[in-house]
């Protein structure tokens, strides 16, 4: 009898590891599946006092001194899950701007509705059809994972709701799938690192890079936009490291890093940041290191030691900016929320912005759907990132900084920061080539391996 | 020679991790899905300690204890209860481990985290011509001798062998007045210990975040079916193996690295459900 239940574990613990192996497999965190959603996430109690038409005259407290109506926002974020902080902060910074406002944009009483995509296409699908059919919403912002951005995408474009993406990548939604109402503030994978590239072998003289980065499409993307331009400028991509996501023990891949190459071009997101930069300073290595600007986070930074200083990274916002603008955003959501303030925070808060500037040019038509595509299709708006505007494919073309790794001292909320040290001014997805050029290329993604061997 | 010192040392790490784990489930046929739990809580321990600035050593044996003890309650109150019922056993596992990784995501918002190294532990020295982290060192040299004690214990002393007996036959075991459930809750707790202790370590060079439990608890389960159920020498081979190949499949192939380390599994079970040196099935 024993035996034979031994042998029935067995197969019960086959059975389970199948399912792990299953888990495993999809890669992403699974705890984000399984934390059961905040189903119907509470509609904020907006400060609705639906202003209608007749009684618009009489409004008088508002700086515009003409009320449009009620404009239902919908904010699409996952959180809970990994990306949780990400999608949280965004809405914060959206109603951060909202609330300096008075509520209100453009003569427009602002009433949010927010849906918490749990980082899932699937939940985000569900969520965005309730936010578009029973809500009524009138302009869709956030999104953190491109997976989620991927599986709305073709709904959205269907619906012709005007959509502002303001973290996830998801490249192709605004280059050969590009349509009428989806735009992007955040980048594509490569926005940033063609400037980069150019900048580590002209202006740094790095002759010979390794680049270390994530094995799936960001990292591909990523990895590819540096070196296309890297050997372009003359220099040469002398190794490919690709790591996938949720390693736990970097040391093989880092060991692996040629001592002779002058610099390590590094990307990765989120908490293995970290990782890597123990692995590589335990093992030793003294190569710089610059890359993307996620490999070096605020949030990071704080709770690691100094093995990121002097790390020359490219982001399209610093929040050490010391632009009025972005010290004054700063210092609002860090006094509002008692939190530091992240990526996600500034991209709700410039969300806003952009949509106040999109509903200044379509004035008293904003609540259709055309009219307030074609007006965020023309906005020009300055940020606390510096000033953003749309391309012909929805994408944002903006300033991307090159920021330096340092210890600050004074500052209670943040130990080390990133401090900008150059500019590169008004980036198109597309670098210098023309769109038609640039998306006849072959997709780096299939280009991943090939820039080392050449 | 740095893939190799590198690949043990991992090994080494997984061995803390999975002895536990196959001891607790060849004693009392109870899979306890809260490992890899325990193993991420106890580094979140071993930080908040040595932030209110206790000695490094000191916070490092209090956490394991307070993990362990707080197995053992665990096991005595909830886990007790469903002795031989598998199924029962897995969900009640698998949500307090789900419940353990929800709280600890709310308190610290999914940010990694590193725990400090141990003092004199930090930074790399030169071995063989390359340059090879001391923590990781250090960590093989423990892993060896967590190994020598426990084989001592299982083989050479009257605990072992009352042990080893209750793995065979529990009901014989029982029948001849070896206290069975007392000495489960020992070794429970030395299973969890040893994950919480690996957990402080693991943690100061694999780092931590959301998920590091469930990805820790697959290794252990990889390894505990390659090595078979029950078998400290399993553990222990298996996590070698494990270590080594992780290590050289990502070197030589790294288009295959998660490949490489899944398929023992199917093979194994396929072919030799029963592992290395599992007990025969059937």
């Amino acid at each position: 009898m024993k035996a034979r239940s031994l042998f029935s574990h067995m197969r019960w613990l086959a059975v389970l590891l199948a399912l792990a192996l299953v888990a495993a497999a999809c890669g992403t965190d699974t705890d984000g599946d399984t934390t059961t959603t905040q189903a119907g996430a509470t509609p904020t109690a907006a400060p609705t006092t639906t202003a209608s038409e007749s009684d618009a005259t009489s409004t008088t407290g508002d700086a515009e001194g003409e009320q449009m109506g009620t404009l239902k926002v919908g904010l699409l974020n996952p959180l809970v899950g990994v990306f949780a902080l990400l999608g949280g902060d965004t809405n914060l910074g959206f109603e951060l701007y909202v609330e300096e406002q008075g509520g209100v944009l453009a003569g427009w009483e602002i009433e949010t509705v927010k849906e918490d995509d749990a980082g899932d296409p699937t939940e985000g699908s569900a969520k965005v059809r309730k936010l578009v059919e029973q809500d009524e919403i009138d302009v869709l912002i956030g999104g953190v994972s491109s997976g989620v951005a991927y599986g709305i995408g073709e709904y959205v474009a269907s619906s012709g709701v005007p959509y502002v993406i303001t973290i996830a990548g998801a490249d192709g939604l605004t280059q050969g799938d590009a349509v009428d109402n989806i735009f992007r503030i955040s980048y594509t994978g490569s926005q940033p690192m063609h400037p980069l590239g150019e900048y580590a072998c002209e202006t740094l003289g790095y002759e010979t890079a390794t680049i270390v980065s994530l094995d799936f499409a960001f990292g591909w993307e990523t990895a590819g936009g540096f070196a296309r331009i890297y050997e372009d400028s003359g220099c040469d991509v002398v190794q490919e490291i690709y790591v996938p996501l949720g390693t736990e023990d970097y040391a093989p891949f880092v060991q692996q890093i040629n001592r002779d190459s002058d610099v390590v071009m590094h990307v990765n997101s989120g908490p293995s940041g970290n990782l890597f930069w123990q692995t590589y300073r335990d093992f030793g290595y003294e190569q710089p290191v610059i890359g993307h600007g996620a490999i070096v986070d605020e949030a990071l930074l704080n709770t690691e030691d100094t093995n990121a200083v002097g790390a020359l990274t490219v982001m399209y916002w610093t929040r050490a900016d010391e632009s009025d603008l972005n010290q004054a955003f700063v210092a609002a959501f860090e006094e509002t929320n008692s939190a530091l303030v992240s990526q996600g925070a500034e991209a709700g808060y410039s969300a806003a912005m952009v949509l106040e500037a999109a509903l200044e040019i379509a004035g008293a038509d904003a609540s259709d759907p055309a009219a307030l595509n074609a007006a965020l299709a023309q906005i020009e708006v300055e940020t606390p990132r510096g000033p953003i505007a749309f391309d012909e494919y929805g994408q944002a073309v903006m300033n991307f900084y090159l920021r330096e790794t340092e210890v600050v001292e004074g500052d209670p909320a943040v130990n080390k920061q990133n401090t900008n040290v150059d500019t590169f001014p008004e980036v198109s997805q597309f670098w210098t080539f023309a769109p038609d050029e640039y998306l006849q290329f072959e997709l780096y993604t299939d280009l991943k391996g090939t820039w080392a061997n050449n | 020679m740095q893939h190799f010192l590198s690949g043990i040392s991992f090994g080494f790490l997984l061995f803390l991790i999975s002895s536990g784990l196959t001891l607790t489930f060849g004693l009392m046929r109870l899979l306890n899905l809260t490992h890899g739990a325990m193993y991420m809580v106890a580094a979140y321990i071993a930080i908040e300690l040595l932030d209110l600035e206790f000695n490094y050593w000191l916070a490092m044996a209090a956490t394991v204890v307070l993990v362990a003890l707080g197995g053992m309650i665990f096991e005595r109150l909830l886990l007790h209860r469903f002795l031989n019922q598998i199924l029962p056993q897995i969900v009640v596992t698998v949500g307090a481990a789900l419940i353990i990784g929800d709280i600890v995501l709310a308190i610290y918002k999914g940010n990694p985290i590193t725990p400090p190294k141990p003092p004199g532990l930090e930074g790399a020295v030169e071995v063989f011509g390359a340059f090879f982290p001391k923590i990781r060192l250090a960590l093989i040299v423990v892993g060896g001798v967590v190994a020598i004690v426990m084989w001592f214990v299982m083989a050479k002393t009257r605990v072992g062998a009352m042990v080893r007996a209750s793995v065979d036959d529990e009901q014989i075991a029982r029948s001849v007045g070896i206290p069975v459930p007392r000495l489960f809750i020992v070794v429970f707790g030395v299973g969890v210990g040893l994950a919480a202790f690996a957990g402080i370590w693991g943690g100061a060079f694999s780092g931590l975040g959301p998920g590091i439990d469930n990805r820790m608890l697959l290794l252990a389960l990889v390894i505990v079916v390659v090595g078979g159920l029950g078998s400290l020498k399993g553990a222990f081979v298996g996590s070698l193996l494990v270590g080594l190949i992780n290590q050289y499949g990502i070197v030589f192939f790294p288009q295959f690295a998660q490949f490489a380390l899944f398929a023992p599994v199917a093979l194994f079970l396929a072919f030799r459900p029963q592992g290395l040196y599992g007990k025969v099935g059937e």
